[in-house]
């Protein structure tokens, strides 16, 4: 139900951006990207990788895990291998408490994600919006420092945003 | 979603599958009634027909290679069951082979990787040669048949028609009318009673005499006994049986004199006309002869025109969805219970309480019905990988040259679908190092005052919630000194241990990787690489394996395994907040721990327990777990005594909250490299529990002891 319902407000959102690029003529092929907030900055991956939003159910941490695995959660009927992003970015971790117990971390989003084989969950701040984003909108990115970097294959300015997005590879978050 | 293409693809490889399983167990029961007489014509023909059919499925599907060498198979198949050619070990060595290769280009398929071209071509080249060894064929001319019989009898039944009026058995016409209602059951049941007493050449339709809902046969068998004996023996199948005279003369009658026959005595169950009268619509065509022209289905097409059996084939991941479905069901109804309990009190209706704590227990009942139903689907028995080990032991044996004999027991033996799949790689390597490391030469069986042939068993029985295989042979058995001294080569054991270390313990060495005591690795073992993967596989099982060994005597490997992997009972522990699931399997009994029973050895935490040393291992600190604050350090805590084999390790947790069936679950590939557990299951209220793998927990601590005293006491 909750699915749906975000479903359904995260087309709004994207009717509302399609309207905002139809004032803006000429733009070439648009791909959809989900746009997120981890730590203080925005980021954006390809809408077509999204398979659900969540809010953050309970986690069972793994002993033994790689860094910035939080642990697994049942989704489905499925153990779903869950990522905190800030941690796997090299930012602040979403999780205030630290793994030890069950973790509850209820105001935040887990991001659903299909990558390569697997399905996996990815922690993060806040879901913001879809952006309908062409090539033209899109940075190569090449000069963005830190850890960040390694994660990262472009910087976008939309319309529909005062911030700078930063547009993430998924296989690159895989731990 | 899986395309219909794909599923029609996937048909094809399961009943291909089915039909190569088929024709590998004919073949070795082929290859023993060989040694106790001549090949039975019915198992050579069953061959043939099984060909034929996996010829027809590979066409239909394009799989050119498996289709091309059905071809062939199928052809040198006609050959030996037209007696053209004889069945030598040869012979029935390219066959197993064949068989083998089908396999191999099904897997191929399956799989999308190449097929193995060259070996195909040639084993293609060796069906195609040495054919048409036996000798020519002689008439059947001094038998007074009418010659419409042989314009409806195949090339194969006038060949075992020759075959067995040349070996001086007498021929018979048994006419028998069956209900049309009940003809296969009927026709079955006279086979089968008529198998013991000769060989049943063809049955065909009289086209008369019958009613409408009736038909009459004529059946033509051979036998070695008098019409009296045969009509005596079967009276029970209302049969009018008449003997086939052979004539004096050659042929000239044969051909001047047309029908009716002359027949000779008649059976004490004769009646009615004489006459073999066949149906002369199908004279026609005499040179390529035509196949029955009765309702039966024509050759090889039985299986597929007619489902035989009441069965389905179901996918295990199907099965698996099933089972899926039904945990969350389970897990659905236990909140329903917390909610229920809730709202309980603040009602007054008793009546209405009543009634629903009774649906709640039927709703229990139904739902665990339905689990154990979904279990005992997923059970095969473990003959069918039995089979396929009995044929690749007789293929080594015959590369290694070693005599032995296999004695299967307990092939009915049931286990979870996975759990065989799974086992076929590790028991056909132990197989196989049986054969080429354990069994001696004949001269040196002899030389060492064994029978000459040597004996490997394989038995497997139900031992509770457990299956134990066990491998066992009577060959030279493991040099353990040659183990020793190859484990101290590789540095895999310090030599300041070698005093201390059990036979026991070097015996398990064999399952480090890289340790191989044969001098010269064969082609068929390869070099040590093996045991240490089949140990992994097994314990990737929830199993366990051990051995013993007596030099001269002999070898025996026990595989315990658990029957299912889809529901496992655990035992549910918590260390520092975390909670854990460890397999019942896998314990042996909990005990309380006080902590001034453990004392230190060699640098490692142990305690006495029923007057033997355990070794403990606390899970807080092989995990790394932080200690939390709520759980005070004087709180009790347990050991669970988990077995590996025969070796005991001593888990110590804070707590134990109980015994619990669980559905497990793997963990994704991204926490592949995690080791300790192997999986998580749903512990209830949407909460998942690691579930510890033991076995190998017990394998990290002794190889990190291994590693520890090799750096305190580096090697002199």
């Amino acid at each position: 139900m909750t699915a749906m319902v975000r479903r359904a407000r995260m087309a709004q959102r994207a009717v509302r951006t399609a309207r905002a690029a139809e004032r803006r003529p000429d733009e070439g092929a648009v791909t959809e990207y989900l746009g997120f907030r981890v730590a203080s900055s925005s980021y954006a991956l390809p809408v077509a990788i999204v398979r659900e939003i969540v809010r953050s159910g309970q986690l069972t941490p793994v002993p033994r895990a790689p860094p910035g695995v939080l642990g697994i959660s049942s989704f489905r009927g499925r153990v779903i291998t869950v990522i905190d992003l800030g941690r796997r970015l090299g930012l602040a971790s979403s999780v205030v408490q630290p793994a030890a117990g069950p973790v509850r971390v209820s105001r935040l989003r887990i991001l659903m994600l299909d990558i390569g084989v697997e399905t996996l969950g990815f922690l993060v701040d806040e879901v913001l919006m879809v952006y309908r984003l062409s090539a033209r909108d899109i940075e190569r990115a090449t000069t963005v420092g830190s850890d960040v970097g390694n994660h990262v294959t472009g910087i976008a300015r939309p319309a529909e945003s005062e911030d700078v997005v930063l547009l993430l590879d998924p296989k690159a978050l895989v731990p | 979603m899986v395309s219909d293409g794909e599923k029609g693809k996937l048909e094809f490889l399961t009943e291909a599958e089915e039909i190569v399983e088929a024709l590998g167990r004919d073949l070795v029961l082929l290859d023993e009634s060989l040694r106790a007489g001549p090949a039975d014509p019915d198992l050579v023909n069953d061959i043939f027909r099984g060909v034929h059919t996996l010829k027809g499925l590979a066409g239909l599907f394009g799989a050119t290679h498996l289709s091309q060498l059905a071809h062939e198979l199928e052809a040198k198949l006609d050959d030996v069951r037209l007696g053209r050619t004889v069945v030598t070990p040869e012979v029935l060595d390219v066959l197993f082979r064949a068989v083998d290769m089908s396999h191999r280009l099904l897997v191929a398929e399956q799989e999308q990787t190449p097929a193995p071209v060259d070996q195909l071509e040639s084993l293609l080249t060796k069906l195609r040669g040495s054919q048409k060894q036996a000798a020519g064929a002689t008439p059947t001319d001094d038998l007074d048949l009418d010659p419409s019989i042989f314009a409806v009898l195949t090339e194969y039944e006038e060949h075992r028609l020759r075959t067995n009026v040349e070996a001086g058995l007498k021929v018979y016409r048994l006419r028998v009318q069956f209900s049309l209602l009940t003809i296969d059951e009927s026709l079955d049941q006279l086979k089968t009673t008529a198998k013991p007493h000769g060989e049943i050449i063809t049955y065909l339709p009289t086209g008369e005499g019958a009613g409408v809902d009736s038909i009459e046969l004529d059946i033509l068998m051979a036998s070695r006994r008098t019409l009296g004996e045969l009509a005596e023996l079967l009276s029970s199948t209302g049969a009018d049986i008449l003997e086939v005279p052979r004539k004096a003369k050659r042929r000239e009658t044969l051909t001047s004199q047309p029908p009716p026959l002359d027949y000779g005595e008649t059976g004490r169950l004769a009646a009615g006309g004489g006459d073999l009268d066949f149906p002369r619509g199908t004279q026609g065509d005499a040179e390529r002869r035509p196949r029955r022209t009765t309702s039966i289905p024509p050759d090889g097409k039985v299986g597929s025109v007619r489902s035989v059996t009441q069965t389905v084939r179901v996918d295990i991941q199907k099965l698996d969805r099933l089972m899926n479905a039904v945990s969350e069901l389970a897990i659905v109804k236990s909140s329903l219970d917390r909610l229920f309990e809730r709202v309980r009190p603040m009602t007054s209706d008793r009546r209405g309480v009543a009634e629903l704590l009774r649906l709640s227990r039927t709703f229990d009942r139904q739902l665990e019905a339905m689990q154990q139903g979904i279990l005992e689907v997923r059970m095969v028995p473990l003959g069918q990988l039995f089979e396929r080990l009995t044929r690749v032991a007789r293929q080594v044996g015959r590369n290694a040259k070693k005599q032995f004999n296999l004695v299967v027991t307990g092939a009915e033996t049931e286990v979870d679908k996975l759990i065989v799949e799974e086992l076929s790689d590790p028991l056909m390597h132990m197989m196989r190092n049986a054969i080429d490391h354990g069994i001696e030469a004949v001269a040196d069986r002899i030389a060492a005052g064994k029978p000459e042939v040597g004996t490997i068993a394989l038995n497997a029985f139900q031992k509770g919630n457990h299956v134990l295989i066990e491998l066992e042979d009577d060959g030279g058995g493991i040099d353990t000194e040659r183990v020793m001294e190859v484990a101290l080569q590789r540095g895999l054991i310090n030599p300041a241990d070698v005093r201390s270390t059990s036979r026991r313990d070097v015996l398990n060495l064999i399952f480090l990787p890289g340790l191989s005591t044969r001098s010269e690795a064969s082609e068929i073992s390869g070099r040590g690489v093996g045991m240490d993967v089949v140990k992994t596989n097994i314990s990737k099982l929830g199993g366990v394996i051990d051995l013993q060994s007596e030099v001269g005597i002999g070898t025996k490997f026990a595989i315990t395994l658990p029957i299912t992997l889809a529901i496992i009972r655990v035992l549910v522990a918590e260390v520092e907040r975390h909670t854990f699931a460890i397999p019942l399997a896998n314990v042996r009994e909990a005990v309380q721990l006080s902590e001034s029973d453990v004392f230190t050895v060699d640098g490692h935490e142990a305690m006495t327990l029923r007057g033997s040393t355990l070794r403990l291992c606390r899970l807080s600190t092989i995990f790394e777990l932080e200690r939390s604050r709520a759980a005070p350090r004087s709180a009790k805590r347990f050991v669970v005594v988990t077995m590996a084999g025969s070796a005991r390790l001593g888990l110590i947790v804070d707590g134990l909250i109980g015994g619990q069936d669980v559905v497990m679950k793997s963990l994704g590939p991204s926490l592949r490299s995690v080791r300790g557990f192997a999986g998580a299951a749903d512990l209830g209220e949407e909460r998942l529990g690691l579930v510890l793998d033991t076995p190998s927990l017990y394998e990290e601590i002794v190889a990190s002891d291994r590693k520890r005293g090799a750096l305190a006491r580096p090697p002199s």
